[in-house]
């Protein structure tokens, strides 16, 4: 490839080291995703994780560059449809794209390590706060953009210490309903508001893409403030965000992160057995509740679940239900698995309490309280479909 | 009806006795309250109101929403920023203790989890 290729970028203090060796995670392929993709994808990026579970829908097309026309009617899955044409499109000397049609928790903190960013480009509120907590246990920076036209806004959280500013601090409002970002943009829709423009996605994506530059280079002008524009008129504001004592977030970082030599499948006895390697009495932290039991939505009786909340879609209810019971079972729920919950849930292994392969995972000390990180083993293959493409070298650039 | 928690007394006071209008001059401040005046974020226009010190960042906005300053937006949310400052305002936290004087303007930010899906 021409050595002139980037002799602009070098000019703009780009350096071809930093961007080459970075790793970048979007999460959500829409508008956001698209615009963000294409400006790392030509910045050379080296490695791009785009993750996204829906479909694409016709009113994606015009406010996503890197959909091709001709596919948009067959609804392909929108991350495997962004990754290929990012592929394409990549001047990295040796491009990655990977990507996951799966919801981002089912991936597992796995799926960030190594990233230089993480981008939260969905619709949904809690997915966002999620991503906030993944980013600052991980210690990795978080660029965040979201819109609805005719106004915006971008910020950067640097996630360097626990006590930072983070996404959540501040954000009271973030519902815990969870739904797809088709959903939200339905209901945006629905309500007479427009979610995006071409217009509105491309300012602020660009802004999004060169805090990521800026981030992979260790730079982070925009840290701790919030970047507000109105595209139809013009008018922007810098706000400086603030620490809240009261945040609900995960306000820890885990500087290290020790390999635990067992797999996701790894039966439960031979993970505690690794455990107590590290803690004298381990208790392993989920990343969301599960749940044992819960009363049948029709009568009231217990009915066990053995499943992670999330997997729950519908209200349980029990195999035969016709009289409502004289007393309603309490949910039974657990947030943190010790060996002896692990007996007594009967479960296989890690998989079965949500966790995915090569996640990371917390590790709470009962006897001293302290709290740990390790990974499990697992590759980025079972997470991710991979498209690796030849050297660009290769390529023929004119 | 919603209610607001005081921290010194913990009685509940319906949210409308704790910020008010303050449009019309002829009605007094209340005793420990300020008037701070909340701007429109897209511009349309601009609220005086007053303020006791139990009045958090959320319950103010909720109140703004109540009377139809602003509109309850799905998947989106509000910020409010001091405009002496540029510095955003707590949510979960009073407004007076946090900074904010007699006379404050606020700028009432929209901020957005829309990605365009």
């Amino acid at each position: 490839m021409s050595s002139n290729l980037f002799a602009r970028e070098s000019l703009a203090g780009r350096s071809r080291t930093a961007l080459s060796s970075g790793i970048v995670t979007l999460v959500g392929a829409g508008a956001a995703g698209n615009n963000i993709a294409q400006t790392l994808a030509l910045e050379g990026v080296g490695e791009l994780r785009i993750i996204d579970f829906d479909t694409i829908e016709p009113s994606n097309a015009t406010r996503s560059p890197l959909f091709p026309k001709k596919q948009v009617a067959e609804a392909p899955g929108k991350a495997e449809t962004l990754a290929h044409s990012v592929a394409r499109l990549s001047y990295a000397e040796r491009p990655v794209v990977r990507y996951g049609n799966a919801k981002v928790e089912d991936l597992g903190l796995g799926a960030f390590v190594g990233s230089g960013a993480i981008v939260p480009a969905v619709d949904s509120l809690p997915v966002r706060a999620y991503l906030a907590d993944v980013a600052r246990l991980l210690g990795i920076p978080l660029v965040e953009i979201g819109f609805g036209f005719p106004v915006g806004q971008v910020s950067v959280y640097k996630n360097e210490a626990a006590d930072e500013v983070c996404w959540r601090c501040n954000r009271a409002d973030a519902s815990t309903e969870r739904a797809s970002c088709s959903w939200y943009a339905r209901k945006m829709a629905e309500d007479g508001k427009v979610p995006a423009t071409q217009t509105l996605a491309a300012a602020l994506s660009a802004l999004a893409a060169e805090a990521v530059i800026q981030a992979l280079h260790g730079r982070f002008p925009l840290a701790g403030r919030r970047f507000h524009l109105n595209v139809e008129t013009g008018a922007s504001d810098l706000v400086t965000v603030r620490r809240d004592p009261e945040c609900a977030g995960v306000h820890r970082l885990h500087e290290a992160i020790a390999p635990l030599p067992v797999t996701v499948d790894a039966a439960l006895p031979e993970v505690f057995a690794a455990l107590k390697a590290m803690a004298s009495d381990p208790a392993v932290r989920l990343s969301g509740l599960f749940v044992r039991e819960a009363p049948c939505a029709l009568c009231g009786s217990c009915v066990r679940l053995n499943a992670p909340a999330r997997t729950i879609a519908e209200p349980p209810r029990c195999s035969a239900c016709v009289v409502p019971a004289s007393t309603v079972t309490p949910i039974l729920a657990f947030s943190t698995i010790a060996e002896e919950d692990a007996i007594e849930l009967a479960l296989p292994n890690l998989r079965a309490l949500g966790f995915a392969p090569g996640t990371v995972i917390e590790i709470e000390d009962r006897s001293s309280g302290n709290i740990s990180a390790v990974k499990l083993a697992g590759e980025l293959g079972e997470l991710f479909t991979t498209i690796d493409l030849p050297p660009a070298s290769t390529m023929t650039v004119t | 009806m919603n209610t607001v928690r005081h921290e010194k007394n913990e009685s509940l006071v319906p949210i409308e006795d704790c910020m008010s209008n303050n449009t019309n001059t002829a009605t007094p401040t209340p005793p420990g309250a300020i008037t701070v005046t909340f701007l429109h974020p897209r511009g349309a226009g601009k609220r005086p109101i007053s303020l006791n010190k139990a009045i958090t960042g959320k319950m103010a906005i909720e109140g703004l929403i109540q009377k139809r300053f602003i509109e309850a937006r799905p998947n989106s949310g509000y910020a409010l920023v001091l405009q002496r400052t540029k510095e955003e305002l707590p949510l979960e936290r009073s407004l007076i203790e946090a900074g904010l004087e007699e006379g404050d303007v606020i700028n009432v930010t929209d901020v957005s989890a829309g990605a365009g899906a």
